[in-house]
């Protein structure tokens, strides 16, 4: 079986991580769905750039950040925040701050915020995903976690 | 851990423990459910492998063999295997069908490709509207459609997309009907068909026009024959027309294709007009037993040059309009008139009349002579043996109706 018969079975298999990741950069169903299937099919039209059918999944969430990135950058519109009805009031308030400080970061920063703590990505797929060295992914881990802590000050 | 970094985790985790809704689900079902269908062609390959097999073994070398079928016309007889190129072209993915829900049933029935489109063909059981966008994730380009044809036989609606192949980025298409929309995979192999190409070596001669027949290029949807010919003189002295020049048709079982374009490239060749010249012609039918290529020139009129005046009587002016046919040219059904005049025409004053019946023609070209002050000649194509042609009106608004006898 080619790469391209697989497609649709590796594209269920990271379907819910793909919808999650767009989740995170969109704060917004609808459009983290439209990012999804945009992708899917931008994927599949790439799909004989991909040399190494093991890194599916860091080439697809590649391309999916970069949409991402690119909505965000077009539309340049304010996120919505995402909220969780089960959530008691005083952890929203506190999660709501660091959501708006994550959303303030520049992008370098924020993308690599949203995978590692928000989805869990290894830095080495981070790394892969974003196509930048490993060390860089540590140092904008650090440089934002030092920026998070700095703009959300005493409401830590 | 720092107190931020656990912060961020447990608002990851909120979103890690997120389920998608089931509208992805069914998105991307859309999207997703087609592929599988279209990526297993394992049929498609084994008949594909057997196609090239029977190619291999029916191998098209021209054979420059006269063949007295045709009277007054040379030929060259080619053998054919057009089923086999209807076979290797045509894919068939294994008729995709989805049912709107409006009730329509869709079904893209299969695809032709060549070097200059690919063309969809499909069916609905009920008379819709009918739309195919090309999917590309950063754009979506609407095709064309020659949409709407309904087979009564079948009680069927048929319709025929065609696209650009230079368009064709991926193998996703999107049906719309009525405003809802289906994707639909296509067969990723028609990126790589190929044409199949035969090679003709066969050089005739004509009143020393030398027709050098190179290849006929064969597919579903057309076929063409390159050749190139070599004039003995240069062009025409005064119209710029050269005569000569050849019939040429492709011939299957005695019946003849019918031309859909030709063009032609030129260029010096020790002082002789070479023309590197491409005919397309319908395509070549399945079944085909024989494949012939038919050369003939057709006898060309000279006439001498015709000239007249035409008398000037509106607008006060004692200018005389001054006409020269400088050259007729008749030939492939067709009259070609060169006029020279001291003014412009309009682009419609030159009509003429065949057996009795007006024949409107077309001016193909004009040009101004640079060496006379006010001369122009505009070159005109009329559909028939031409016999009478009137001149009615040139740019001065004169009325000046002048009907010439062409002999």
């Amino acid at each position: 079986m080619n790469i391209r018969e697989k497609f649709p079975l590796l594209f269920e298999e990271y379907k819910d991580m793909y919808y999650r990741v767009a989740f995170s950069f969109m704060k917004n169903e609808d459009e983290a769905i439209d990012i999804v299937c945009g992708m899917s099919l931008k994927a599949w039209e790439k799909l004989s750039c991909l040399k190494n059918e093991a890194s599916f999944g860091s080439w697809s969430t590649s391309i999916l950040v970069n949409i991402c990135k690119t909505r965000l950058k077009k539309s340049k519109k304010e996120l919505l925040l995402y909220k969780n009805e089960a959530t008691p009031q005083n952890d929203i308030d506190e999660q709501l701050t660091v959501r708006e400080a994550v959303d303030r970061l520049p992008m370098k920063f924020k993308e690599v915020v949203i995978l590692r703590y928000f989805n869990g990505f290894e830095l080495s797929m981070i790394a892969e995903a974003l196509k930048i060295p490993l060390g860089t992914v540590k140092s904008r881990l650090s440089r934002a976690i030092s920026f998070l802590e700095k703009e959300l000050g005493d409401s830590l | 851990m720092k107190k931020i970094e656990k912060i961020l985790y447990t608002e990851g985790n909120k979103i890690q423990n997120m389920t998608p809704t089931d509208k992805l689900d069914k998105k991307m079902n859309d999207i997703l459910y087609p592929l599988p269908k279209a990526f297993n062609f394992k049929k498609l390959c084994i008949t594909c492998a057997a196609t090239v097999l029977a190619i291999v073994i029916f191998t098209v070398t021209a054979v420059g063999v006269r063949n007295s079928d045709f009277t007054g016309f040379d030929s060259v007889t080619v053998d054919t295997v057009a089923e086999a190129i209807h076979r290797e072209n045509a894919f068939q993915p294994k008729s995709i069908s989805h049912t709107f829900s409006n009730g329509t049933t869709v079904t893209v029935n299969g695809l032709v490709v060549d070097n200059d489109r690919m063309m969809i063909f499909g069916t609905a059981d009920k008379e819709s509207t009918i739309s195919l966008v090309l999917l590309n994730s950063s754009k979506k380009e609407l095709c064309h459609a020659d949409n709407g044809v309904i087979d009564f036989d079948k009680q069927e609606y048929n319709f025929t997309f065609e696209i650009k192949p230079s368009k064709l980025k991926n193998c996703l298409i999107q049906i719309i009907c009525d405003g809802e929309t289906q994707i639909f995979a296509l067969n990723p192999d028609i990126f790589t068909a190929k044409k199949r190409v035969y090679k003709i070596q066969k050089d005739f001669e004509y009143e020393g026009t030398t027709i050098d027949l190179k290849s006929l290029q064969s597919n579903l949807t057309s076929c063409v024959l390159d050749y190139k010919i070599l004039f003995p003189k240069e062009l025409r002295e005064q119209s710029g027309w050269f005569e000569n020049e050849p019939e040429i048709y492709v011939n299957v079982d005695n019946q003849n294709l019918g031309t859909m374009s030709s063009s032609m490239t030129s260029w010096l060749q020790l002082g002789k007009l070479s023309f590197s010249a491409s005919k397309r012609f319908e395509p070549i039918p399945p079944q085909t037993q024989k494949v012939t290529i038919l050369i003939k020139t057709i006898p060309v009129l000279k006439t001498e040059p015709i000239k007249l005046n035409a008398e000037i009587g509106s607008k006060g002016t004692n200018a005389t309009a001054e006409f020269e046919i400088i050259d007729i040219l008749k030939e492939y059904g067709k009259t070609k008139v060169a006029i020279k005049g001291n003014c412009l025409f309009f682009k419609d004053n030159v009509t003429a009349e065949l057996d009795g019946v007006p024949v409107m023609g077309e001016r193909v070209n004009w040009a101004r002579d640079e060496k006379e002050e006010f001369g122009y000649t505009h070159y005109y194509e009329f559909d028939g043996d031409i016999n009478i042609i009137t001149i009615e009106k040139y740019v001065c608004n004169v009325n000046v109706n002048k009907i010439i006898e062409l002999k």
